[in-house]
């Protein structure tokens, strides 16, 4: 079944539409989980959750993008239930490792506490990343919004693992460049 | 600002940003080894635990060093890589020059150091390059150049650093034509050593043969020098029906790589990094199983490369201890191993701060390392520690 006719599915509340979803892009959600909480039953479960906050966001929304838009669902989720289980000390996996990168790029000092501040933010990284060389923005996004391992970001780009590293390591740099003149304050 | 909003704000990326990074855009008509090497490296950490054997329904028989662990089964070993560079002050030489232009030819690094004795004469001075991704700054150095073994330096050469000599491999890809081209280019019958041999199809839990005698598998390739490159080959035809051999050089600077040969006829290898394959036939590739099959003896998996897991209790004056009762059943059975820290690249571990690497006393680790593990558990040969983390289900994850 094609995207629009899954959609259409949400759109006339018919619940087939969720095991739609399930049966196409099931695997694909699991992966962008497995990459952010290191525990199968987390991961399932966030993906499980997925398919209900679809169910409760279609209507109004109709994503042009229906992967993308569950994928960002899940990472979400997900991201949410890692903030949960680290606070208690639990499951840590490769979401620690890009927050350990990401973290040369941030001050550290508070959380964006508002809407406006994270939408700000948000529209500063979209500049960002626009910007960047497309193999470059691609590297970066696999790494940070896909929280892919260093390994399988080499293989889908067919390069080595200590050019991915050193190719993530330049681009957050540039970040860090660009938060600054967008005026954040990094050391 | 922290990292978490940052990594929160990556969600307002549009959806065509998001859908461009999953085109993969591979470089032009070839299948780069490095790369599937990153994920084979995966595979093997992953499979730490995987060529043990299981002991009961809830353990596992871990060898490394020479000798035997029994661990927890829920323990199991993956391996990730931070994408934290180390500074230049850091990095080894060989990891601070990993290129060299030579003859207008630009060459990269295979960070494997070469005997004087395999080093053929001096042939000219070329320029050692490096970056410094923190300072931005590039280093260049002039560098002696020597050929290796009699092999044409426009396939590998020798370039001196810091008092030693490193193999260089081009950085172009530049296959041979025929199988007899690669023999001949890199005088694989001189310089190639066969280690072990196993079924691709009954891995990871092969069993591995070796054979007393090599010399009549390479009277067997020599008489397939005809057979054509095939582009794309290596993975195509790497299927059930294929004899994985390991194989390593000094002179090609290479350990662990893999020559495999599969029964519709196509001889693959990632010697050179790039994965080659040439198509020797049917009845060549049955020619060459027969043999081998035939004159198969038992052998150990020899892994070049072994991991030990275990927290740090201590960190000495070049050395840690690691305790690895966290992975055994009972705590109590756990052992305590000293292993030494004067090698750089593991020392820089526990001096490189504020990077998120550093390491603590109750910091879980893996080290990996060569050799075996010594009286009173000693560990002598490692060269890298990483970060690993434990999760609920005991799974430990491996940031290399």
């Amino acid at each position: 079944m094609d995207d629009a006719q899954i959609i259409e599915l949400y759109w006339s509340r018919d619940s087939r539409a969720i095991t739609e979803t399930e049966t196409k892009y099931g695997a694909y959600c699991l992966t962008v989980a497995r990459n952010i909480l290191s525990t199968p039953e987390d991961a399932e479960e966030c993906v499980n959750s997925t398919w209900l906050q679809a169910w409760n966001t279609m209507p109004p929304q109709r994503p042009g993008r229906l992967r993308l838009f569950l994928a960002r669902i899940t990472r979400n989720l997900s991201f949410n239930r890692y903030n949960e289980l680290h606070a208690a000390k639990r499951g840590c996996g490769e979401l620690s490792l890009v927050l350990d990168e990401l973290a040369e790029c941030a001050d550290g000092k508070a959380d964006v506490a508002g809407e406006y501040e994270a939408r700000e933010l948000g529209a500063c990284i979209r500049q960002f990343v626009s910007a960047l060389p497309e193999r470059e923005a691609g590297i970066f996004i696999r790494r940070y919004f896909f929280t892919e391992p260093i390994a399988d970001i080499a293989r889908r780009f067919q390069m080595s693992a200590n050019n991915v590293a050193v190719t993530l390591s330049r681009t957050r740099n540039k970040l860090k460049d660009h938060l600054r003149k967008e005026g954040y304050t990094i050391d | 600002m922290t990292e978490k909003d940052l990594y929160r704000s990556l969600s307002e990326l549009d959806d065509a940003v998001l859908e461009r990074s999953e085109t993969v855009r591979r470089r032009p008509a070839l299948l780069r080894w490095g790369a599937f090497a990153a994920c084979a490296a995966l595979i093997l950490t992953t499979g730490l635990l995987t060529f043990s054997h299981l002991r009961t329904p809830d353990t596992v028989q871990v060898y490394f060093g020479g000798m035997t662990r029994e661990y927890r089964k829920d323990a199991l070993v993956s391996s990730t890589s931070s994408a934290i560079v180390w500074p230049w002050e850091y990095r080894t030489i060989e990891e601070q020059y990993t290129a060299v232009s030579f003859n207008g030819i630009s060459y990269r690094t295979r960070a494997s150091v070469i005997s004087p004795s395999l080093l053929g004469e001096v042939i000219g001075s070329g320029e050692a390059k490096g970056y410094d991704i923190y300072e931005e700054t590039e280093h260049k150095m002039d560098t002696e150049i020597r050929a290796i073994a009699g092999i044409d330096p426009e396939v590998l050469l020798a370039a001196r650093l810091d008092g030693q000599y490193y193999v260089f491999m081009p950085e172009e890809y530049d296959p041979p034509a025929t199988l007899g081209a690669f023999l001949d280019a890199c005088r694989l019958t001189d310089t190639l050593e066969f280690k072990h041999f196993s079924r691709l199809d009954e891995q990871p839990n092969a069993d591995y043969f070796t054979l007393s005698d090599y010399g009549p598998v390479f009277e067997l390739l020599e008489g397939c020098r005809t057979a054509p490159y095939v582009e794309e080959g290596f993975f195509l035809h790497r299927n059930d029906n294929t004899l994985i051999f390991s194989v390593c050089s000094e002179a090609l600077g290479i350990e662990n790589k893999e020559f495999h040969i599969s029964a519709d006829g196509y001889l693959g290898t990632n010697i050179m990094e790039w994965g080659y394959a040439f198509y020797i036939g049917e009845e060549a590739a049955a020619g060459i199983i027969s043999h081998v099959t035939e004159h198969a003896v038992p052998t150990e998996h020899a892994p070049s490369v072994q991991w030990l897991s275990g927290t740090v209790a201590e960190i000495g004056d070049g050395y840690i201890l690691v305790d690895d009762s966290i992975l055994c059943p009972n705590p109590a059975d756990g052992m305590v191993f000293k292993v030494i820290t004067t090698d750089p690249k593991i020392s820089r571990h526990f001096d490189f701060w504020p990077a998120a690497s550093g390491k603590q006393v109750g910091d879980l680790v893996v080290v990996e390392f060569t050799g075996t593990v010594e009286d009173g558990n000693l560990i002598r040969g490692a060269h890298s520690v990483a970060s690993a983390f434990l999760s609920e289900s005991g799974e430990v994850l491996v940031p290399a």
